[in-house]
């Protein structure tokens, strides 16, 4: 199989990458969440006759209820899941890998040869997202050392809190474009199956020639992901799940995993960017 | 001393109110001693301890330098010996005191101040027999030899029943910083529990006093205020009482501020407060905000606008020409969250109503509830604080339940939470490890009072709202409100008031949840459904043996249900019951709550599923909700697991696409 030319790469050819993507991020979720809601149902919860619409309901009664009974239980598998996300978040990024290569050639893909080369390429892969992880916490640690050093005159409230508004967006800003240019690097890696040092400075290569598509090209994407988990947020109020009738879950159901599809598309969207962006050397 | 008796037939119109104070007050004491819950309400407080003072601000040193009088009515029938003042600023002088000896710091701020506070006498003169009695005052505590927030001072002459003491008084405090909600930051300045403060006058001539406690507030007679403030010329003033502006030289500016019928002064001074005005009914309502907070201004005079209606109609009109509500700047936000005559104090950053959560109108109508429960209803708060910070936690979350619904608390992402549902999970997670009527001291630490003087006393009288209805609460509060305004109510008042329009059974239920500890949890056990058609077997019958095969048993069609409801606790509360079939029809019971148990029996063409005790939350003293239920069938948690899977796999998403 060969790589596809710049001009044809684009997300919509694969979408039963994406789904295969939606589909694992599906079964890793399942896997974090079922503990977590056996947990809620063994709590008296599942043997209301409404079951868990109770928890649902306006006031919060039930909901202050489990987690003043529960919450210590629930806290404590949420830490015990933590080796279990870790892992979801390796398999996660080996999705995003399948992608990257996927969206990369051309013809019809071949699992085995998919996977051969996800795999190939996932070590550098996950080197790359540890490395800017870590980058993106010392942004983020300096960031909250900034903002504690911000003068607060009692009387200037408002400004003090736009000069920590504005430092956490620059902040963010920058903990973003590191992400990006990272995401920037990994299309290389991919694209020209280079080492992770060459592939750092193609990247850099695009910085330099484009520093704004390279490091804040997925705003768009971002930007657009966002809207979507909010009109979603307003239709799941609207369907009311502590409310009776068999089809608001379903419903729900749908719109959440809508979402989470949307959100892979996008990621696909701006990663097809990325590749098309290291295609030709600058 | 003067003798108001040996003057009587040449009164002065000043000295007529207090001749007139003194009989209210024996009128009320006697009331108090016969036990009759039904006296007629007061139009003004009895004069007991009033103060006449003038003091100088030193914002640079953050020092209040002052003198002036207090006077002091001796209202009872036995001539008094001593009296006792309250020296509450040196709570913050050494890490002696009583307030901050405790290593933990858990005091009602939950910290020590950054900076030492304290107060210095320097003259308590007599005017008759024309001595000062400081010398002979003792120097610490009574039973507290590091403390000095307590101090007896012997009188040179017995002060008889009926004759007025004057005492001229100077002092200077030096503020600490801020600190259980007095102090300073900067250039603010706020400014309680500052002058020489006497113990309240019991009618038995002893004196309610008590060493500053970290977990305590206070407790003091009535009487008429009349404080002139000097303050540097560019600071705005908030303060108690009607305030007027007042000579002052050159680089100063003082104001005069007078109140009657109030148990304490309060002030504060900060050149950057920006005010809004607005006159609200018959009240002169002054919001005092740092600049920026414009938004929580509108939000706390809309909450004013509505609170003094709503708890003027339940609990009796709000009798003072003003009200001052100041919005401390943020880094002096340990003096919100508090209450003076006529003044109270709120908190939070200005983007607070940006949240979602109602915080500042909570904050709002929590302080403006004690304009009632603790201004006008001048219970001990240091005995009975359940008195103050109980009931009036409760008319904080019936108040914003009235206006805001479900969702008082928070309502965003869907969800509204309701404050009582909130109050309760807190209530419900320290049980009943104290008595609800004890000291402010008595309880081993401020979360346990925290917990359970307001929100198990917020959860005791909403369950009684609930549970017996809430016009009949209403008119028993408005009794208790009744007698209570402008006197020093106690338990019993309440538990009488309630005895009276929501009976025995509520009076003795009330009783042991506020001294006994007395708790419930009601719930469910074994639920069962059996099919009633004829059993198959061998049967001996008047004309001869019968037999019926297994075959011929018809498929179910008519079921017998079963289920036990089990009390524990010892109160006894009425509670419904909510039976579901697998038709998907319900079915209401009631059980007035007597006795420990209550047996479900149920016939019909439908098989009984579940039962669900109390399914309108009306027992918020419910110790535990989650055996509130029990059904045949395990349903699991589909929702549960639903909105848990789409976050987790949002997070596995990064946060971003």
């Amino acid at each position: 199989m060969s790589a596809l030319g710049p001009g044809e790469i684009r997300a919509r050819r694969r979408p039963f990458l994406l789904l295969s993507v939606v589909f694992l991020r599906l079964l890793v979720g399942f896997c974090l969440a079922w503990p977590l809601s056996s947990l809620v149902a063994g709590s008296g919860v599942g043997l209301r006759p409404e079951g868990d619409r109770a928890l649902f309901e306006g006031g919060g009664y039930l909901l202050a209820e489990l987690l003043r009974l529960r919450g210590g239980e629930l806290e404590a598998v949420a830490r015990g899941l933590l080796p279990l996300l870790v892992l979801g978040l390796l398999l996660t990024a080996a999705g995003n890998s399948a992608l990257l290569v996927g969206l990369n050639l051309q013809g019809r893909l071949r699992l085995r040869e998919l996977l051969s080369r996800a795999t190939e390429r996932l070590p550098a892969l996950v080197v790359l997202g540890a490395g800017t992880a870590l980058g993106q916490a010392v942004l983020l640690g300096t960031g909250l050392l900034l903002v504690a050093a911000v003068p607060e005159p009692l009387a200037k409230p408002v400004a003090t809190s736009y000069a920590q508004a504005a430092l956490w967006l620059f902040i963010v800003l920058a903990v973003g474009a590191l992400g990006g240019l990272s995401d920037v690097a990994k299309a290389s890696l991919v694209r020209h199956e280079s080492r992770l040092g060459d592939a750092l400075r193609r990247a850099l290569k695009c910085l330099r020639h484009l520093p704004i598509r390279a490091t804040f090209g997925w705003v768009p994407a971002a930007v657009a992901f966002l809207a979507v988990v909010a009109v979603a947020a307003k239709l799941t109020e609207r369907c009311d799940v502590s409310q009776a009738g068999s089809w608001r879950l379903p419903v729900v159901f749908a719109l959440h995993q809508g979402v989470v599809i949307a959100a892979v598309a996008l990621r696909a969207a701006w990663f097809a960017r990325t590749l098309r962006l290291v295609a030709t050397d600058r | 001393m003067t003798s108001a008796s040996s003057r009587c037939p040449k009164l002065e119109p000043r000295r007529r109110r207090v001749w007139a104070s003194a009989l209210a007050a024996l009128a009320f004491v006697s009331g108090v001693h016969e036990g009759r819950a039904a006296e007629p309400p007061l139009e003004h407080a009895p004069r007991v301890a009033s103060y006449t003072l003038q003091a100088r601000l030193d914002a640079d040193q953050h020092r209040v330098s002052a003198h002036g009088t207090i006077e002091l009515l001796n209202y009872t029938e036995l001539p008094l010996q001593e009296l006792y003042l309250h020296l509450y600023m040196n709570a913050f002088k050494n890490d002696e005191s009583l307030f901050l000896r405790s290593p933990f710091g858990a005091g009602r701020s939950g910290q020590h101040g950054g900076k030492w506070g304290y107060i210095d006498v320097k003259r308590l003169y007599a005017r008759e027999p024309g001595r000062d009695l400081w010398p002979d005052r003792a120097a610490k505590s009574p039973g507290d030899p590091d403390d000095e927030t307590d101090v007896r001072v012997p009188l040179a002459q017995p002060l008889a029943p009926g004759q007025t003491l004057t005492l001229e008084v100077e002092f200077e405090v030096k503020l600490p910083e801020v600190v259980e909600r007095t102090g300073y930051v900067d250039d603010y300045h706020f400014v309680a529990q500052w002058f020489p403060k006497l113990a309240r006058l019991m009618p038995d001539g002893s004196f309610a006093h008590f060493a500053f406690h970290p977990q305590s507030e206070f407790a003091a007679d009535f009487g008429s205020y009349d404080v002139t403030l000097d303050v540097p010329a560019g600071d705005v003033v908030g303060a108690t009482g009607q305030c007027e502006p007042s000579p002052a030289p050159a680089g100063r500016r003082a104001v005069r501020c007078r109140a009657d019928d109030v148990h304490d002064f309060a002030w504060t001074s900060w050149p950057a407060f920006q005010e809004r005005r607005e006159r609200i009914g018959s009240v002169d309502v002054r919001v005092l905000v740092p600049p920026g907070h414009a938004k929580n201004a509108e939000l706390e005079l809309d909450t004013v606008r509505f609170g003094l209606a709503h708890f003027g109609a339940r609990f009796g009109r709000y009798p003072y020409p003003t009200l001052t509500v100041v919005h401390p700047p943020e880094a002096a936000g340990d003096s919100g969250g508090m209450e003076y005559p006529t003044l109270i104090t709120t908190g939070g950053p200005w983007y607070t109503p940006y949240s979602g959560a109602r915080a500042i109108e909570a904050v709002t109508i929590h302080e403006l509830g004690h304009q009632w429960f603790y201004g006008l209803f001048a219970s001990d708060e240091h005995r009975f604080p359940f008195l103050d910070e109980g009931l009036n936690s409760y008319a904080e979350h019936s108040s914003l339940s009235a206006r805001y619904g479900l969702g008082s608390a928070f309502d965003g992402f869907g969800l509204p939470i309701a404050n009582e549902a909130l109050s309760r999970a807190i209530a419900a997670a320290r049980g009943a490890d104290e008595p609800i009527a004890q000291g402010a001291a008595d309880f081993y630490s401020f979360r346990s009072l925290g917990a359970i003087v307001y929100s198990r006393t917020a959860s005791l009288l909403s369950t009684f709202e609930r549970v017996y209805g809430k016009q009949k609460l209403d008119l028993a509060l408005a009794d208790y409100a009744a007698h209570a305004r402008f006197r020093h109510p106690e338990p019993a008042q309440l538990i009488e008031a309630v005895r009276g329009r929501l009976g025995d059974g509520a009076a003795k239920n009330l009783e042991r949840a506020l001294f006994e500890r007395a708790s419930v949890d009601y719930l469910v056990r074994d639920v069962q459904s059996a099919a009633s058609d004829p059993h198959a077997g061998v049967f001996d019958e008047a004309n001869g043996r019968r037999t019926v095969p297994r075959s011929e048993v018809r498929p179910p069609a008519h079921w017998v249900g079963h289920a036990i409801v089990l009390r524990h606790g010892a109160l006894e509360l009425p509670v419904q019951l909510e039976l579901s079939f697998d038709d998907g029809h319900r079915e209401r019971r009631d059980w007035n709550g007597e006795g420990t148990r209550y047996t479900v029996n149920c016939e019909g063409p439908a098989r009984l599923v579940g039962v669900t005790i109390d399914p309108e939350h009306r027992v918020l003293l419910d110790d535990d909700l989650s055996n509130n239920a029990a059904s045949a069938i395990d349903q699991g948690a589909p929702r549960s697991l639903e909105r848990l899977l789409y976050w987790t796999e949002l997070l596995l998403s990064g946060g971003l696409p």
